[in-house]
Parts: C-alpha cells; structure tokens; sequence
C-alpha cells in the first residue's frame, strides 16, 4: 500500500509518527543518495558518515517539513549541504569547486581544464580495467565537482533542471551547462563502453 | 524518475550505462542505524511536535475559558445594581435622621402653630397629600426641588395603581411604591413609636432598613390618615378628629396640609 504512496505522503506519514512510511521512503532513496554522495566525496567510509549525518538530519527535520518542493530534491539539498560542510572541514580546494563563482559556464571550461585526474585514473591509463563500474566511479571522479554534482543529482535523484538549479543554488542555464558538459566529458571517457 | 525537458541535456546509452554499473549501497549496519534512529525518534515524539501543534491543540479550550471568564467578569459586574447599591445606603442614612428629625420638630413647635396655615404657601395651589409622601420617599433631594412635583412624585403618589412607569424609576425609587403598599391604613402610622422601639434593638443594618420603612410608611399613610380624619369629623366625632389631626402634624411636622385642615 505505502509503495504507492508518493515520497512526499510518506515523509508527512512518518512525521504523523508512522515508522513504516520512513522505511519505505528510505528503501527508495537509499542507494541514490548513497552513490551521490560516495562519488562526490570518493571515500566509501566519509561517504556512509555523510549518508548516515543526512538520513539522521531528514529524521530530525521531519516536524518542520512541509511537501513545497519535490522529496527528492529535498533530501538531494540536505545532502548537499552536508558535503559542503564536509569540504569546508576537510578539503576547501573542493569546496572552492563548488562555490558560486563556479557557476559562470564560462569559468567551467577553465575548471574542467585546472583539474585533471591524476594520472594513473585518467580514462586512458585505466582502459584496461575489465571492471566497467570502476571505470565509471574514475570518470565521474575526473569530472569537476560542479558537472559531477549535476550529473549525480540528475541520475541518481531523477532531478529536472529546475530542481538541479534550487538545490545547487544556481542558475538553470548554468545547470544545463554543466549537465552538458559532463555528459560529454563521460562520455568521451567511456566511449569505448557504451 | 521525472520526465527531463525537451532542451535538457542527455546521453540515454551513458544513462542506461551508468545505472547498470551504479551498484554502491550503503552498508546494512548504517541501515539498522537509520531505521533504528528513526523509530527512536518517533517514540520519542511526542516531545518534538511540529511548530504550531502546542497552540493549535490549545486554542479552542484556551478561547472557549477566556471568554467564559469575561463573560463571568462581565455578568458579575453586570448583575452589581448601577444606581441602587450607592442609593441605598443614603436612603438608610437619611431615614433615621429624618425620623429624628420629625419629633423634635413635633415638639419644638407648638400644637396651635402646627395648625396655622403657613405665611409662604397660601397663594400656591396645594399638593395632593401623596406628592409630599413621595417627596419624603425620594432618597435625596433638597428642600427646594421637593416642592416643585415631578413624575417621579406622581408615580410615588400612595393610592393610584401601580404603572408600567415605575420600572423606569431608579433603582431606589421602586422600593418605596412596594413597602407602601404595604401599609395601607393609619394604625400603621400611630405605630410608628413602636416601630422606634424595635428598631432601636434591632441590629444596625436591620435598623437602617426599619428607618426607610417607617418614613414610608408615614408618607404613605399621610393621605388615608387624613381620610380617615375627614371621616371622622363627617361623622360628628371632632375630639376624635382633632386627636387624629394633632396626631398627624406630629408625625408630619411637614406635610402641607389641605385647606380644609388648616384651622
């Protein structure tokens, strides 16, 4: 019955006190919000810190929520917030990557080009790797954070352009810039794959 | 999940290539932890209701005993007489005083003199014996505005039927037409001394309420004790008559006296 029940029912479900709605609700977007947030941080045990740190805020957050926006990108925010304040902590050239003066598409092209991969993770030296998720973990690794957050958010929370640019704070054409230019940049990358 | 716009950017075969090979999950110990913190969090609820619950489960009963207790204040103070209270007590003052008042005057004055008709009134129409006892029946007045009659005069009139007008009166006012009517014939009046007695050993309060009945039992009786008298003297009985008259000017050192008693 709950499985039909839209994210936004179940989360005002479980903020009525029904614990199940909340289970439901987080089978839904336990891996998503997972995978975003491990491939934008690249560490799977800072990445289940964070995960956990979000889900314990959607919990805390449950009595002041209210269905003005999609869940998913709620939760997508929340999440979002939680990495910038673990780059903040931990590594502010990162966090740099993400701050607003990023969101020029202009500027993007500079980034994408001040921040190669390393090399022994570029697509090329690791082309040989028979393992195609690794391959995809090291090309959106490569991406800037920017492309790399638009990507994630559209994939993996089913975000629009729209709800990309409330959750990132930013302009829906810096969005789809950045959403364009990731996907070329992966592709290019895993072309040999697809 | 949600249908992309036309103009938004995508790659299907990349999509469809990502999503075979996204299979991170988190581990299952941070499941049980979230889940586990969740439903803690939920039984521990009641502490953390949504903003605004405390005030919506309470404004109802919160409104509904607000406004009980004014409408409790309101009637109370509602239910205090506005005039009647405060008139009371001067009503009580001036009885005795008044009934003090009278047998001195009584006996200062000598019985013949009591008789003559007085120098000021001759050319003024007389009043009728009622308006006098009404006059004395108001609880405050001065001497000068009692000799002008008023409606209030009239209504106080002992004799005439009661009138609608009367609830218009003051509060004070209806207590007089009420206790007068009480006390319809002279023998009432000549007991007036007896009335002094029982109310000189009658407690303060109970005694200040006696004052105000005596006095309007006196101004209610005057114009039937003076029927009474011109009964008498129709009937031959004049010693009779004259005890009665002298009886009255001593009781009613001030009631204006009808020609036909002003010998």
């Amino acid at each position: 019955m709950q499985a039909d029940l839209s994210d936004e029912r179940l989360m005002l479900a479980y903020r009525a006190g029904d614990a199940d709605a909340f289970t439901t609700l987080y089978r839904r977007y336990r891996g998503s919000l997972y995978r975003y947030l491990a491939q934008q941080c690249g560490d799977p045990a800072v990445a289940e810190e964070l995960y956990q740190e979000v889900w314990i805020k959607v919990v805390k957050a449950r009595a002041d929520y209210q269905p003005l926006a999609r869940f998913s990108t709620w939760v997508f925010r929340i999440a979002r917030h939680r990495l910038i304040d673990h780059y903040r902590k931990h590594s502010p050239q990162a966090l740099a990557q993400l701050a607003p003066n990023a969101d020029d598409p202009d500027d993007v092209d500079d980034l994408i080009a001040c921040l190669p991969a390393p090399g022994h993770e570029t697509p090329h030296a690791l082309h040989e790797r028979q393992h195609a998720a690794h391959r995809i973990n090291l090309a959106l690794a490569a991406l800037p954070p920017a492309q790399r957050e638009v990507f994630l958010l559209a994939e993996e929370g089913g975000l629009t352009l729209e709800e990309i640019a409330v959750a990132t704070d930013s302009g829906r054409e810096t969005t789809k810039s950045r959403l364009r230019y990731a996907l070329t940049k992966l592709r290019h990358s895993l072309q040999d794959l697809l | 999940m949600t249908q992309r716009p036309q103009d938004s950017p995508s790659d299907p075969q990349l999509s469809q290539l990502y999503r075979e090979h996204a299979t991170e999950q988190p581990s299952r110990a941070t499941d049980e932890r979230i889940l586990a913190a969740a439903r803690a969090a939920l039984a521990e609820s009641p502490a953390n209701p949504p903003r605004g619950t405390w005030w919506l489960r309470w404004r109802t009963p919160l409104t509904l005993a607000t406004t009980l207790l004014l409408t409790v204040t309101l009637a109370l103070l509602q239910e205090r007489p506005p005039g009647g209270l405060p008139a009371e007590p001067g009503l009580q003052q001036e009885a005795p005083s008044a009934r003090r008042e009278a047998p001195s005057r009584g006996l200062r004055e000598p019985m013949g003199s009591a008789a003559a008709p007085e120098p000021a009134r001759p050319a003024a129409p007389s009043p009728p014996p009622g308006e006098a006892h009404a006059k004395l029946a108001k609880p405050s007045g001065s001497a000068g505005e009692s000799d002008r009659p008023s409606k209030s005069d009239i209504v106080a009139e002992p004799g005439l039927a009661p009138t609608p007008s009367r609830k218009s009166l003051p509060a004070a006012a209806p207590a007089a037409p009420v206790v007068l009517d009480s006390a319809p014939s002279p023998a009432a009046a000549l007991g007036d001394s007896q009335a002094a007695r029982r109310i000189d050993s009658a407690p303060a309060a109970e005694r200040a309420a006696s004052g105000a009945l005596a006095k309007t039992e006196n101004g209610r009786s005057a114009s039937v004790w003076l029927d009474e008298i011109r009964a008498l003297r129709r009937d031959g009985k004049t010693r009779e008559a004259e005890r009665q008259l002298q009886e009255f000017r001593r009781a009613n050192p001030d009631y204006p006296l009808p020609e036909e008693f002003r010998q």
